[in-house]
């Protein structure tokens, strides 16, 4: 019920202006006030502020002169920039097809699982990993790769491949995917949680009647439970563009964009640009050009890919 | 239930107006601190005839120190030796002697010191007094985020006798390092840094080699090391940390050298520039500047040139993928006995003898082997002192100290932890810088070896990468000379990219310091 008058809208009152809502919903509004106050502070003004310092040449202190488009068209003959681009669009593509495959048969294989404690010992495991802090993992994974005291290297010299040893993070060739393969195998975190949850809201009698339908355990994972999940697949989506866009700190803890460049990210070059180049300005318009891709990203997953909704027609 | 609900309409004019405010106050202009022509610090003085009076006040006011690695803590599992405690002592001492103050030591950040500067100081939140580096000054200085010290300097400081002036009581180069390029004085630099090679002596005594004298002696030893299954240096050249530090230790002695005789063309004296460590004589940001628009100086010299082949030459005694090898791991691959030699420095003076996994003999060279015209055309001289002035006591005061109103009391509690008894005391508790005062009495003797090749050799002439030009143009260096290294780029690729950077870099700042090319 409530979902279908927030949907239509509340029923309007004649001559009751925005700030007498507010009045007579005051105590409602001074409750959330903080929570408005804080996302305000923290996340509309530097954004808001990113935007509008996008077209000034800004040092971050006190030199700042507008400039128009002038960030963007240097953007555009930047070549540590745009090769940043091309690692970024080969980490967010590698991301989804990871995001898209691995977490979401965890969750599939949990679900089916009949033992429901085995599933229940199963999910917990697969959340632990969870509070382990990022920058720890990523000390781990630097360890593994470590060129002389790594355990990668010290394991394939164990199996008599030594010759295949190399510093991972090091190597022109192969540093952007020894990035990529952080985390293997890619199946603890929230994705799994997301798919899961997914997977166990879907109701039962669409599945006992696919069964009885003559469906077999592929078909029906293929042509039931796949489209009733595309919510959350769609989230998953969204929130892998997001963070690919937006994650920079693995390449900088791992390699800091090199060897070279070949690993560097527009999130780390924008970082670079604003705390240690003095253009302030300049990160702005980066940041400011992440945000319409993403926008632009999410708008589209919105718009072209459908929910489970649309395949259940609620 | 619904009648409580906002309507849509309500909803997108609460959201409008929530946008216009956050756009309309991010476009707020921005606070303008203090105008690149007018630095904080001289007006503060005429303002201020008596600053170094810091008379007990009716409320307590606090100094916040950002003491970097004099930041006392307890020992970790991960300390083989007990960390420095000293400025406890002092902080004790000082409160007690100036009820009114009470001096806050912020804890050291693991990481991002940098980042965290950059930020509290725009933000104006940063501590009184915070740790700086020479090569930040060139960056940072017209921001207005410093105290101008000179006027303080030109004062006696109190808690010495003596002298007539605070300045006078330091080195005369470790005082004259915090000089910004408009010649006034940002930073107090109290102590001295040294760097050496440290080697496995026991090894070097199994293969029967000798310290090297020459560079040609050097490579023989490298080599003769490398057959019998070390690794002659351990080395780092990534980007996270080892080519900013071996990356411009190598560069800026190197370039000494074979820039020897061109030193007083590229200075624009066309005299020899006796290689010192005495204030004045070095070619600092503005005369290399005026150079590299001049022609008198650039990339594709073909002593630069040298530089890259000699460096490239050398890598070879380096540690497989030293590009990608952690600096941090450096010390840790010659203490296991893998590596026979590590460049190291006076701060690992204390750790290492206190440190249980060393299982061999080792010592110290610190006069790296001369590169004789026998290795290259341009060589003959030896090496400076892989020495310098500033390491860990290397400190800045916020202007922002002022409008709190306790820059009277920050300026006099770093007049009080400078005396020299008290610095002296304080770095021998640390136990890796030497003292960068002129009385060094009770000075630790074990870190003689590296002043005293400063003594002897001087040091380096021409401004180093990092501080030479701007930020982004070194940057961009380090990973060319990754790059470079790896046999990923050719050297004249490299000279000639390089150059092209650095003209527009020294055009970048003559823009910003058009008295520098007068």
């Amino acid at each position: 019920m409530a979902q279908s008058t927030i949907a239509s809208g509340a029923p309007r009152e004649p001559g009751v202006g925005l700030l007498r809502n507010i009045l007579r919903r005051k105590e409602a509004y001074l409750l959330l006030f903080p929570s408005f106050a804080l996302v305000f502070i923290f996340n509309y003004y530097p954004a808001a502020s990113a935007l509008f310092h996008s077209v000034f040449e800004w040092n971050g202190a006190n030199v700042q002169r507008f400039i128009g488009l002038g960030n963007f068209a240097a953007m555009l003959k930047d070549p540590t920039l745009m090769g940043s681009v091309a690692n970024l669009v080969r980490l967010a593509l590698f991301s989804l097809a990871v995001n898209l495959t691995f977490p979401l048969l965890a969750g599939a294989l949990i679900f089916h699982l009949r033992d429901l404690r085995l599933a229940y010992v199963y999910r917990v495991l697969f959340v632990i990993p969870l509070v382990v802090p990022t920058m720890v993992v990523l000390g781990i994974w630097k360890s593994i790769y470590a060129p002389h005291i790594g355990l990668l290297n010290a394991l394939l010299k164990v199996a008599g491949l030594g010759h295949m040893a190399r510093p991972w993070l090091g190597d022109f060739k192969l540093a952007l995917y020894a990035i990529m393969f952080i985390g293997f195998p890619w199946v603890a975190g929230m994705s799994t949680l997301i798919y899961l949850a997914g997977f166990q809201a879907i109701p039962s009698e669409l599945l006992d009647a696919a069964s009885i339908d003559g469906a077999g355990t592929w078909k029906r994972f293929w042509q039931v439970e796949i489209p009733l999940v595309m919510s959350q697949i769609k989230l998953i989506v969204i929130l892998t563009v997001i963070g690919a866009m937006q994650n920079f700190s693995t390449v900088m803890v791992m390699t800091n964009g090199g060897p070279g460049t070949v690993t560097m990210v527009p999130g780390l070059w924008l970082y670079r640009n604003a705390m240690y180049y003095n253009k302030m300005g300049y990160a702005c318009a980066i940041g400011t050009a992440l945000f319409a891709i993403t926008l632009t990203l999410t708008y589209l997953n919105m718009r072209y890919l459908r929910s489970s909704v649309e395949y259940t027609g609620i | 239930m619904s009648g409580q609900s906002l309507s849509r309409r309500g909803f997108i004019k609460l959201a409008g107006a929530t946008a216009v405010g956050a756009f309309l106050a991010a476009c707020r202009p921005p606070v303008q601190p203090t105008s690149p022509a007018e630095p904080a610090g001289p007006t503060q003085a005429a303002q201020q005839p008596e600053p170094t009076k810091a008379a007990p006040a009716a409320v307590k006011k606090t100094v916040k120190h950002y003491a970097q690695a004099l930041t006392p803590r307890e020992r970790t599992a991960d300390d083989r030796w007990d960390p420095p405690k000293y400025m406890n002592t002092l902080k004790e001492e000082y409160e007690a002697a100036h009820p009114g103050v009470t001096i806050e030591l912020v804890p050291q950040l693991a990481q991002g010191y940098e980042e965290w500067l950059v930020t509290q100081m725009a933000g104006g939140t940063s501590p009184e007094i915070v740790w700086y580096q020479r090569g930040y000054i060139a960056r940072d200085y017209a921001k207005g985020w410093f105290v101008n010290l000179d006027p303080y300097l030109a004062e006696p400081n109190p808690y010495v006798e003596g002298y007539s002036s605070w300045k006078e009581t330091f080195q005369a180069p470790c005082i004259e390092s915090g000089k910004g390029p408009d010649g006034h004085i940002y930073m107090i630099t109290g102590d001295i840094v040294g760097t050496g090679f440290f080697y496995n002596k026991s090894l070097f005594d199994q293969l029967g080699l000798k310290v090297p004298e020459t560079w040609k002696d050097f490579d023989v030893v490298q080599r003769t090391i490398r057959e019998a299954g070390k690794i002659p240096v351990s080395f780092s050249m990534d980007l996270a940390g080892g080519v900013q530090l071996y990356g411009s230790w190598s560069t800026r002695i190197i370039q000494d050298v074979l820039y020897d005789k061109k030193m007083g063309m590229i200075k624009g004296t066309n005299q020899p520039v006796p290689r010192t460590w005495k204030p004045g004589e070095n070619l600092g940001p503005p005369v290399m500047v005026k150079a590299i628009l001049e022609k008198r100086y650039g990339a594709t010299d073909p002593e630069w040139k040298e530089m890259l082949r000699i460096l490239k030459d050398w890598s070879q005694h380096w540690p497989e993928g030293f590009w990608a090898f952690p600096p941090g791991d450096v010390y840790k691959l010659w203490a296991n006995g893998d590596a026979a030699m590590a460049w190291q420095g006076s701060w690992m003076n204390k750790p290492i003898r206190n440190d249980p996994l060393i299982a061999f003999e080792w010592g110290i060279f610190p006069k790296i082997p001369t590169i004789t015209e026998e290795s290259s055309p341009f060589g003959g001289v030896d090496f400076p002192a892989m020495a310098g002035v500033g390491g860990v006591f290397q400190y800045a005061i916020a202007a922002e100290s002022e409008k709190r109103g306790v820059l009277n009391e920050t300026i006099d509690w770093m007049r009080f932890i400078t005396a020299p008894k008290n610095l002296v005391a304080l770095l021998n508790d640390h136990g890796g810088f030497a003292p960068g005062v002129v009385d060094t009495t009770g000075a630790d003797p074990s870190l003689s070896v590296y002043t005293d090749m400063m003594v002897k050799y001087g040091c380096e002439r021409m401004e180093p990468f990092d501080s030479m030009l701007t930020r982004e143009w070194v940057d961009l260096l380090w990973n060319q000379l990754q790059q470079f290294l790896a046999g990923q780029i050719e050297l004249e690729a490299m000279a000639n990219k390089m150059q092209e950077e650095m003209v527009k870099a020294a055009e970048a700042l003559a823009a910003e310091h058009p008295e520098w090319v007068k």
